[in-house]
């Protein structure tokens, strides 16, 4: 890790900038230029905020969360605005009366989490806090963030219902650097105030609104820009059905959205774009029933939208040989409330339904539904048969009656799906439920692109070699499931899957409170539960590890694209993990630091940024491309110096994120009169330091000598 | 034609006293529900906003199926307006 900058002047401009246009080497620390590639200065180059230059009135982000004032402590956003995925924290947040320290305090506002980590399921369409957007003609570079905030924040919430943004249309990389100004709307000198325009997506343009929202897509068909957005309605999170600018490239866009477009109770994921009609797709996931969604299609042109498929039955067991789900062999269209006739043994005949291979059993007749039974019926593909009975033992996932109510839960990106049936162009995810008995049953859905239906699946098969779900976990007690004092977003169940390095797929579970410390004394409300997909049947999952975040986590950020390098961020530490096949999440380094933000930028670097010393304006850390920890291990384990002069040796390693060995120049300084180094073993030429570069492969061979007797220390220096 | 629903809504979530109305009109047009808002202005005067687009009926356990013709479609609006109208 590098100390990049400690910002020294308290500005509202975001303290990293990054300039998204393809081929920039820009990146603005503050409104100074740098060198994206070597971060060399640029001498007499910077962005400009304003037509005059002045930045005062923009309150366009900030650089640190040492002075939450009762304006700003309701930021998310705005820190490292990069052109890559980013999580931003809030660290320090204050009650309401300015002076509080809220960590570690459930039920408050001020710890809302950042949904950027899971507002997109489509990983070809990221949540990024400073974008690029072209027709091949036009362009847009745009830089936003959010407002969360709670009901009882009166006119902070009236006016914090917006996202503030820096936009410039038709830009250059020169014309950034050199001239172009930005053009900053949505945010006032009092950093709530509403000037200069702003993006509000209506509906909800009253108090207690908040809106977490980020451009996501170009309509090429439309011209439209497409929002990925969850709303904040009082105490709730509420996802939005649908928001865009139109069109994309206009200063003065016509900014819409549904009328009655907001769900309440649900949180809103972008689960991507139809291959149909290019129209996007959303995924609404109801905190209080773990079963309860809603799949929209907006449509940006005409500002409406469809539903696709609504889910609010409650799962119960399948495979029990009478009510209930099955799975079938053939993939039928929807047979809707008809009799099917059984033949062979088992059940004569059994009312119900069948969408797609899923046969939704509500009555039968004479004997019970066995595996191997061939079923008929208007509608029914010829030779359907019932498959093998499973044991998934999922019932509901109520939230009101178990396990805490009000839970924000977020789905998993999708992923192509070669498994499920041989629809061209089929994707899945997975969204998490915990079921009546404190089981996780995470729910599979399969998108048929061909035609834009969602199938849900759920009969999940989770198995364990040892135990059960509660031997590993447990759910968050500190939180209220009371609507009036929950302020929905403080905290997240979230399920991710990812390739591991043996090219199998995996699911990890994660439960995360922004407040912080609230799960420090129970290992198993910050423990995180990985499953082994079955490359048969995305619906069968074996347990395969769990690792104990060492303090609560806040919330994550992936750190690669193949979501195995993971960042969990926690109030006084931030833990990298690195997925190992073998052993399952690797904490590989540990930061020691309070980040407010971490992401990564366009060339995968990874940025974090802390309050820094003194005054607190941030300050600027680089995590990657520069070794994470450094290790100068001692051959020998003691030393007996009796008068002569005893020649050692130490080996220097130079670890990344993932614990990997790197090359690197790394400078030793002896403090201390005891130990000299030396350029070879023995030699007498005694210095105070001396650089090493590190390999990939091995460790490199520093050599000293003990010279006295007393202690003496090494400290490192990396040279960047 | 076209028809009407009705639905109640709770603009304070903590708060069940309070109720509003909301009204929908619809038109059955090609298969499909064109369903509107209707936003009763300062004035008291009526505009119509489209807000939904319906192609098929959602069933709760996530299957569709096509409308058969209106008094379908305006049957199954009025079993799932709680639900399927925000």
């Amino acid at each position: 890790m590098a100390i990049i900058k400690t910002i020294r002047n308290y500005l509202d401009v975001s303290t990293i900038f990054e300039d998204p246009q393809p081929g920039s080497d820009n990146l603005f620390i503050q409104a100074d230029a740098y060198s994206k590639t070597t971060l060399n200065p640029l001498v007499d180059k910077g962005v400009i905020y304003s037509s005059n230059g002045s930045v005062t009135g923009n309150s366009f982000g900030y650089s640190g969360q040492s002075l939450p004032t009762s304006a700003n402590r309701w930021f998310l956003g705005g820190i490292l605005q990069l052109n890559g995925e980013v999580t931003h924290v809030r660290q320090f947040g204050l009650a309401a009366n300015g002076t509080t320290v809220i960590f570690g305090v459930a039920n408050s506002a001020e710890n809302n989490i950042d949904v950027a980590p899971f507002m997109s399921m489509d990983t070809n369409y990221r949540i990024k806090p400073s974008s690029y957007f072209t027709d091949g003609i036009n362009n847009m570079v745009i830089s936003c963030y959010n407002y969360s905030v709670s009901t009882y924040q009166g006119a902070y919430a009236y006016n914090n219902h917006y996202i503030p943004y820096v936009l410039k249309i038709n830009t250059t990389p020169s014309d950034l650097l050199n001239s172009g100004f930005m053009t900053v709307k949505g945010a006032g000198t009092d950093g709530y105030t509403v000037v200069n325009g702003y993006t509000n997506f209506g509906d909800r343009a009253v108090g207690g609104s908040g809106t977490l929202g980020w451009p996501i897509y170009r309509n090429p068909s439309s011209g439209n820009l497409v929002w990925a957005v969850n709303r904040w309605y009082n105490y709730s999170p509420a996802g939005q059905i649908g928001a865009s600018w139109k069109p994309v490239f206009s200063p003065t866009p016509t900014v819409q959205a549904p009328a009655s477009g907001v769900n309440d109770n649900y949180t809103g994921q972008f689960l991507g774009v139809s291959r149909l009609d290019g129209y996007t797709l959303q995924f609404h996931n109801s905190t209080q029933y773990d079963y309860n969604h809603f799949i929209y299609k907006y449509n940006d042109n005409s500002n409406t939208y469809s539903t696709l498929n609504t889910y609010s039955v409650a799962p119960y067991p399948a495979g029990v040989g009478a009510i209930g789900q099955y799975i079938v062999d053939r993939f039928n269209g929807t047979v809707a409330s008809t009799v099917i006739t059984g033949s062979g043994v088992g059940a004569s005949s059994v009312t119900g339904r069948i969408d797609g291979n899923v046969l939704t059993v509500t009555a039968y007749v004479s004997g019970a539904i066995v595996a191997g039974q061939t079923i008929a019926g208007t509608g029914v593909t010829t030779g359907t048969t019932i498959l093998a009975l499973t044991t998934s033992t999922i019932t509901t996932g109520d939230r009101t009656t178990n396990f805490g109510n009000y839970i924000a839960r977020f789905a998993s990106k999708t992923f192509t799906d070669t498994v499920t049936t041989t629809v061209t162009n089929a994707v899945g995810f997975y969204q998490p439920l915990i079921d009546v008995t404190g089981k996780l049953h995470p729910l599979y859905y399969h998108w048929d692109q061909t035609r834009d239906f969602v199938t849900r699946y759920t009969d999940i098969n989770v198995t364990y070699s040892t135990g059960t779900f509660s031997t590993y976990w447990t759910n968050d007690t500190a939180s209220s499931g009371a609507l009036n004092v929950t302020h929905g977003l403080q905290r997240a169940w979230y399920t991710e899957t990812f390739l591991g390095d043996d090219n199998r797929r995996y699911l990890t579970f994660m439960q995360l409170h922004g407040a912080g410390g609230l799960f420090d004394t129970d290992t198993k409300k910050r423990t995180f539960v990985t499953y082994l997909i079955s490359t048969s049947s995305y619906r069968s999952l074996a347990y395969h590890s769990s690792v104990v975040i060492p303090s609560t986590p806040k919330n994550i950020c992936w750190l690669n694209d193949g979501r195995t390098l993971l960042a969990v961020i926690a109030y006084s530490a931030t833990y990298i993990y690195n997925w190992n096949t073998s052993t399952g999440w690797v904490n590989t380094t540990t930061f020691p630091y309070s980040y407010n933000a971490i992401g990564r930028d366009n060339l995968g670097r990874v940025w974090a940024q802390d309050n820094g010393p003194t005054t607190g304006y941030g300050r600027v850390h680089l995590l990657s491309g520069v070794p994470a920890s450094v290790s100068v291990v001692s051959t020998a384990s003691s030393y007996n110096y009796a008068g002569t002069a005893i020649p050692t040796s130490f080996l220097v390693d130079a670890f990344d994120l993932t614990g990997s060995r790197m090359t690197a120049t790394i400078t030793l300084t002896v403090a201390g009169n005891s130990l000299k180094l030396t350029t070879s073993s023995g030699s007498t030429n005694y210095l105070n330091s001396l650089t090493v570069v590190t390999n990939s492969t091995s460790s490199a061979i520093a050599y000293g000598t003990v010279i006295s007797n007393g202690y003496s220390n090494i400290t490192t220096t990396i040279t960047i | 034609m076209s028809f009407i629903t009705e639905k109640i809504v709770y603009p304070d979530s903590t708060d069940l006293t309070i109720t509003q109305t909301k009204k929908y009109n619809s038109i059955f047009s090609g298969g499909r529900l064109m369903i509107s808002e209707v936003i009763t202005g300062e004035d008291n005067q009526e505009t119509e906003v489209l807000v939904i687009e319906q192609p098929w009926k959602c069933h709760p356990d996530g299957s569709r199926e096509n409308f058969v013709d209106e008094t379908d479609a305006a049957a199954w609006l009025e079993s799932v307006k709680d639900s399927f109208l925000r």
